[in-house]
């Protein structure tokens, strides 16, 4: 299918309704950007997305859109239930609520500088990562059944934190559609080794200090003040989540035809919401997003046990609070204004965050009045950002903005230029402290094999659709 | 070669170009393609033996579910396999194998890659000079 695309301001783009085009595509992208997505065929894909049964609005694609599997990652599609609008499996990833958690503190440098060597290497010991990483805890099948049932939730009846840390969380930390029995027996093979472990790929926990405030209100307001130091959280669901993803895939194959779903691209195969299988696999989805929020969950108490053991503090001295967890994998039904209408849609975000402004619905409670801050991770060693959600998104974007950098370039092209030891040490000069299981996965995920954030954050800003509050600058870094 | 694989270059994930003169060479050099990315095949020792059944709706589907089986049993249990003895019924769309390698420990031996899953992006099974080729990519 050939694209025309048409310029409609310095960071929009439209792709005209054509042929078996549904809707209109839309991606945010400013003109220097938009050379590089035509060349990777995202464009196409946006296109593609575009054909999908009850789809409104528009195809949509963040910043950071990169070509993905039917779906770009960075990908946006809003299908509308009462009119058959369908659930794909490949508009939302194999992994299955990758998210960001953000926990700040009370501290600054100066309070853990002397220590730092001794935090990262105990956050090293005590959070499972790398290939293959298990969980430092076994649980049995009934242990993680009751996890993808509850979530968070689970994480903090078992002790893994406080049931204040759930009022930050999107959803509480837990989709109460879960179900999982609508699992398979490998997806729970998979992950009853797995809860409480990072992975590896692009997954990291990073020590970041505040290093700018943008807007100086939205950061009181978040609790943020500059010179802070903040832990940051990247994880998702692990093999519960890839597998359930590619159990449900092959579902849809099948059952796409049932319904006479029609696509431009086996990838998207989905089935109307209102269906046995759509219900079956949102419930599936839920219970594998409930994992990945268990996980981070987990995960954030051991980052506070380090912390306090470590600096013999009190955990009131050291306020380590978690400030958001946001999944960019995920779809969510959700209620959203279309052509002056309120309509219940399947929100599918593939590489997407919320944007949610002050006073709208989609809050969690601690952000009702405020707007959920958004963490927008840069690649390794670079900057990072904390956004919140605008009007503008609720509008245009169903209160969607990016998620990340996104790739540039290929894994093996990372490690032919890039020596992990190398990369090690020029991190360590400026000021960066390393632990890795792999130098080639640290290779792998080198600052130059990724996009700009910056950029990224700046044309989600310069269209309105998020707002920068605060950016930071990463002390430490723990890959897998 | 009669049968093989290269990697290929993939932005953000990885893939391979896989050839065989027969299906079952084809999906053999697949399944060595997608090990070689978790670790070296080279010394892996043949100690122990799978079998494997696969059934799907297409010749595409069913090599896409026979890798992620693979990956399945390497995620689980740690078998890393390097020789295979495949039959494939191609008007049923099924595979039955014999896998052989070994049950790796992690502590003792570099695995380079996690792969979620194999897809079907840009993958079509065709005949081309007496050889079957495909691409695969893996999203890591």
């Amino acid at each position: 299918m050939e694209i025309n695309l048409k310029k409609i301001d310095n960071n929009r783009w439209e792709i005209p309704k054509t042929g078996g085009m549904r809707v209109p595509g839309k991606i945010f992208a400013s003109e220097k950007m938009i050379e590089k997505i035509i060349q990777d065929k995202a464009v196409n894909q946006v296109a593609n997305v575009a054909h999908i049964p009850g789809i409104v609005g528009f195809s949509l694609a963040m910043p950071d859109i990169h070509w993905g599997y039917g779906m770009p990652i960075g990908g946006v599609a809003a299908t509308e239930i009462s009119q058959g609008g369908i659930i794909s499996p490949g508009m939302v990833g194999y992994d299955t609520n990758c998210g960001m958690r953000l926990v700040a503190t009370k501290l600054d440098f100066a309070a853990l500088k002397n220590q730092l060597e001794a935090l990262i290497n105990l956050l090293f010991k005590a959070v499972p990562s790398g290939v293959g990483s298990k969980g430092r805890i076994s649980f049995n099948k009934k242990d993680l059944k009751q996890a993808l049932c509850k979530g968070a939730k689970w994480a903090v009846e078992k002790g893994f934190g406080e049931m204040e840390d759930l009022d930050a969380l999107e959803s509480g930390g837990r989709f109460e559609t879960a179900d999982p029995e609508k699992l398979s027996y490998k997806a729970l093979e998979r992950g009853v080794d797995q809860l409480g472990s990072l992975g590896s790929g692009n997954h990291f926990l990073e020590i970041q200090i505040l290093d700018e405030v943008f807007d100086e209100k939205k950061s009181q307001e978040f609790g943020l003040f500059k010179g802070q130091i903040l832990v940051m959280i990247h994880t998702g669901s692990r093999g519960v989540g890839h597998q359930m993803c590619t159990d449900q895939l092959k579902i849809m194959e099948q059952a796409h035809a049932k319904y006479k779903v029609q696509l431009p691209d086996r990838q998207l195969a989905g089935v109307p919401f209102d269906t046995d299988e759509g219900r079956n696999y949102f419930a599936a989805m839920s219970a594998a997003a409930n994992f990945a929020w268990a996980n981070r969950q987990m995960i954030t108490h051991w980052v506070r046990e380090v912390f306090m053991k470590t600096l013999n503090e009190s955990p009131k001295n050291l306020g380590l609070e978690v400030i958001s967890d946001i999944g960019h994998n995920l779809a969510r039904v959700e209620e959203h204004d279309v052509d002056g209408k309120k309509k219940k849609v399947v929100v599918h975000r593939k590489g997407a965050a919320l944007s949610i402004p002050p006073n709208h619905p989609l809050n969690p409670p601690k952000y009702k009045g405020i707007g959920l801050p958004i963490l927008i991770p840069g690649s390794m060693g670079t900057a990072s950002y904390i956004l919140v959600g605008t009007e503008q998104a609720a509008k245009e974007t169903f209160c969607s903005t990016c998620h990340g950098a996104g790739r540039a370039m290929s894994r093996s092209e990372a490690v032919r230029r890039v020596r992990g030891n190398d990369l090690a040490n020029e991190l360590n000069s400026k000021g960066i402290l390393v632990q890795t299981g792999s130098l080639r996965g640290l290779a792998e995920e080198a600052p130059i094999a990724y996009k700009d954030v910056s950029e990224v954050v700046n044309v989600c800003q310069a269209a309105g659709i998020s707002k920068k509050v605060a950016k930071l600058k990463p002390i430490a870094v723990i890959k897998g | 070669m009669s049968a093989g694989f290269t990697p290929i270059e993939h932005t953000a994930d990885v893939g391979l170009e896989v050839w065989g003169k027969t299906l079952e060479e084809l999906f053999g050099a697949a399944a060595c393609g997608m090990f070689s990315f978790f670790t070296s095949l080279e010394d892996i020792k043949p100690s122990k033996s799978k079998n494997v059944v696969v059934k799907s709706n297409d010749l595409e589907e069913l090599l896409v579910d026979w890798l992620n089986e693979l990956n399945y049993l390497f995620e689980t249990e740690k078998f890393v396999f390097n020789t295979f003895k495949i039959t494939i019924d191609k008007s049923k769309f099924t595979l039955k194998a014999k896998c052989t390698g070994e049950k790796i420990d992690l502590s003792k031996r570099e695995v380079m890659t996690e792969i979620k899953a194999a897809t079907f992006s840009d993958l079509q099974i065709k005949r081309q000079n007496n050889l079957y080729k495909t691409t695969v990519i893996f999203d890591v």
